[in-house]
């Protein structure tokens, strides 16, 4: 197959107008560009979020910061984890929820510390009036700002509560942050220092697909063979799918070890030359059969598996609805055989 | 191996893999294993495990595409023989000929774009006949002009016709058996338009185990060489494989009797597995309680501290289940389990 028959498409454009977005309506913004910039491309991802305005970013460990400062982005960086390669003089605080955790940042080279602090069912960080946990941390490294973690089904106020329970503990003037993209569309963006938005960037729907924003990736693969298909015959493995009249079918690239998941097999849709057309029988490793129906497809035209809802394309929330799994889940484990290209 | 591994990694264990290749070998004689290495070899890293197999005497490597035959084509000398079937007319054919690798065609269009890619050599073909499946492969009712076609670009000196294949559904023994007729009819209609290549192939792990009269010359393996079982079973010991990697790491908190670990989803742990499936400590069964993005936590047994080793599924030897236990409990196939590790996980091989 030729290199943009998997592709994972990503614009930068409306990354960017996401990250305005979010920033406008917040004092500060850390922009999560962790986990491979959400699978999408770390350092494209994590350049456009500070050419956009970000005033931080937070990335998954010490590994990551590295690859971001490497590449030229000089704005401040956090890292979720203190782990991996030494980051002594490249402007990296690390977020820390034990003394240990600390430690190890200081040991790796990190300017400073994020201490967390557990508002609510996180199982990581301090209890809001852990007064010797905390003072531990701070007597190790800088404390540059409270980082509050929360269940994502702990409700704002609860966890609003305990975020300033610990800044009271801390004393005054600690920054903090504690919402996320869920916050901010619920008008809790003013209420710290920063707020810390990953799924909103890049426009991940909630799994009820309610938009966040500005849809920014799609991923697409391309028809390999158009063929027959006679009433009754049977689809892929295992069979789960017969034909109920004579039609056509198409082989499409990608498959489950492209992050499609092999569940969604007769149950998702493609679109096609902006027709849908369903995924038949089971989702193989490498690729799927659709269903033409009435839709004309040539080998080499391109089929989207992921696109902007907005504009009637299948989108996470339908693969979400199928596989119970979250859309941000799903979004940023498309698998490494597909190409990241950028454009604006 | 005296320096530390990471806290997390995939451990690859290489004499387990020497041991499924040869339980391969042994089970599916006389006819030759072809080792299936699409997908980095399913996740464990092919820049490894391809040397390694030709090595235990591997002849044949399945690659997929061109692209991942040209990356094998560079790990192996030209003996050996080099698979690739998932191919459009768009493709390098003629670069991919020029290296020796077979070609699988499933479709009159690729075939003659093969026939004509100028190659100074007959490029080497399969021609593959769909057999039930509906993906790739030439309906049975097109097969007689499409294999008249094929001896006659042979005659010219364009191809030469290495092999006949196709695929199985195994959705039942009925249909395979269904397929296997179609195979043979198939087979019929190529030895009448005067061709007799040495090659047929129809089945991938499980069939090759266990149906003998649906291995023919060659079997196209990857599940069970990385000891991968089929969900639902025969499980591994009945194969008489073993899983080759496993994935570990190691407790990061203990908090109200719950360990918590740094993967999770975006590692390709998938979260609708939480309360389902177990993890392995010190030989432990410690239930998975919650899989988020970034981490997990499990009951955590008597007496755990910071720093155990913890492994998320394997060949068992910590008290750990099978990717293919994994799948079973969520509905899936335990390929799709390993496929989803986070690739910039290391791997580790021993």
């Amino acid at each position: 197959m030729t290199a943009d028959s998997r592709r994972l498409a990503v614009r930068l454009d409306r990354l960017a107008a996401n990250v305005r977005r979010y920033r406008q309506a917040a004092h500060g913004l850390i922009a999560r560009v962790d986990h491979d910039g959400f699978g999408l491309g770390l350092v494209p991802v994590a350049r456009e979020c500070a050419d956009a305005g970000a005033d931080l970013l937070a990335v998954a460990d010490f590994d990551e910061a590295v690859r971001v400062r490497a590449a030229g982005v000089s704005i401040p960086l956090l890292a979720f984890r203190p782990d991996g390669a030494s980051v002594a003089g490249l402007g990296v605080v690390a977020a820390a929820g034990t003394r240990t955790e600390a430690e190890r940042a200081v040991d790796r080279g990190a300017d400073g510390i994020h201490t967390v602090i557990d508002c609510g069912g996180a199982r990581r960080g301090f209890a809001p009036d852990d007064a010797s946990g905390m003072a531990s941390v701070a007597s190790i490294a800088p404390v540059a700002a409270l980082m509050g973690v929360a269940d994502p089904r702990v409700a704002h106020d609860h966890a609003a509560d305990a975020l300033q329970r610990a800044r009271g503990t801390i004393g005054t003037g600690v920054p903090a942050h504690l919402h996320g993209t869920r916050g901010v569309l619920a008008g809790r963006g003013a209420d710290d220092e920063f707020v810390r938005v990953g799924r909103g960037l890049y426009g991940i729907p909630y799994p009820d697909g309610t938009a966040t924003g500005s849809v920014v990736a799609r991923l697409t693969g391309r028809v390999v063979l158009t063929k027959r298909i006679a009433a009754g015959e049977g689809v892929s493995y295992g069979y789960i799918y017969r034909a109920e009249k004579d039609g056509r079918i198409a082989l499409v690239t990608c498959g489950y070890a492209d992050g499609v998941p092999r569940i969604v097999g007769n149950d998702a849709e493609v679109a096609i030359g902006g027709h849908r057309a369903r995924v038949i029988g089971r989702v193989a490793m490498d690729v799927v059969v659709v269903d033409l129906g009435g839709v004309t497809a040539q080998p080499g035209d391109e089929v989207v598996f992921l696109g902007d809802p907005a504009e009637g394309e299948p989108g996470l929330a339908e693969w979400a609805r199928i596989t119970g799994r979250d859309t941000v889940e799903l979004a940023a484990t498309i698998g490494p055989r597909v190409i990241r290209s950028y454009q604006r | 191996m005296t320096e530390k591994p990471p806290p997390t990694h995939a451990l690859v264990d290489l004499a387990t893999f020497d041991a499924n290749l040869d339980a391969v070998r042994d089970r599916v004689a006389p006819a030759r294993h072809m080792f299936v290495v699409k997908n980095d070899a399913y996740a464990h890293g092919a820049d490894v495990l391809v040397p390694r197999a030709v090595q235990r005497g591997v002849e044949w490597i399945g690659a997929l595409d061109i692209e991942t035959a040209q990356h094998v084509r560079a790990l192996v000398g030209d003996d050996v023989r080099v698979f690739a079937w998932l191919l459009s007319a768009r493709d390098d054919l003629a670069g991919a000929a020029g290296e020796g690798i077979d070609l699988g065609v499933g479709d009159r269009s690729v075939l003659e774009a093969v026939a004509s890619a100028g190659t100074t050599s007959p490029v080497r073909v399969h021609l593959k006949v769909d057999t039930g499946l509906n993906r790739n492969g030439v309906r049975l009712e097109d097969w007689e002009p499409f294999v008249a076609r094929a001896a006659d670009l042979q005659s010219e000196g364009r191809i030469v016709v290495e092999g006949i294949w196709s695929h199985i559904s195994e959705a039942s023994d009925d249909d395979d058996d269904h397929a296997r007729t179609r195979f043979e009819s198939a087979l019929d209609a190529t030895a009448a338009a005067s061709l007799t290549p040495a090659w047929r192939h129809l089945s991938a792990s499980a069939a090759s185990f266990l149906r003998p009269e649906f291995r023919y010359d060659l079997v196209r393996v990857g599940a069970f060489a990385y000891g991968i079982s089929p969900a639902g079973g025969p499980h591994e010991p009945e194969l008489g494989i073993s899983p080759v990697l496993s994935l570990r790491t190691r407790v990061v908190d203990l908090r109200d009797g719950e360990a918590v670990l740094p993967l999770g989803a975006w590692h390709g742990v998938p979260s609708i597995a939480a309360g389902k499936v177990h993890v392995g400590i010190h030989g432990s069964r410690a239930r998975v309680l919650r899989i988020e993005r970034e981490w997990m936590s499990v009951a955590a047994p008597q007496g755990s501290r910071l720093g155990d080793e913890a492994v998320l599924f394997g060949p068992g030897d910590d008290g750990e289940p099978t990717a293919t236990e994994w799948a079973e409990a969520i509905d899936t196939i335990g390929e799709e389990i390993v496929l989803a590790v986070d690739r910039r996980i290391p791997r580790i091989y021993r």
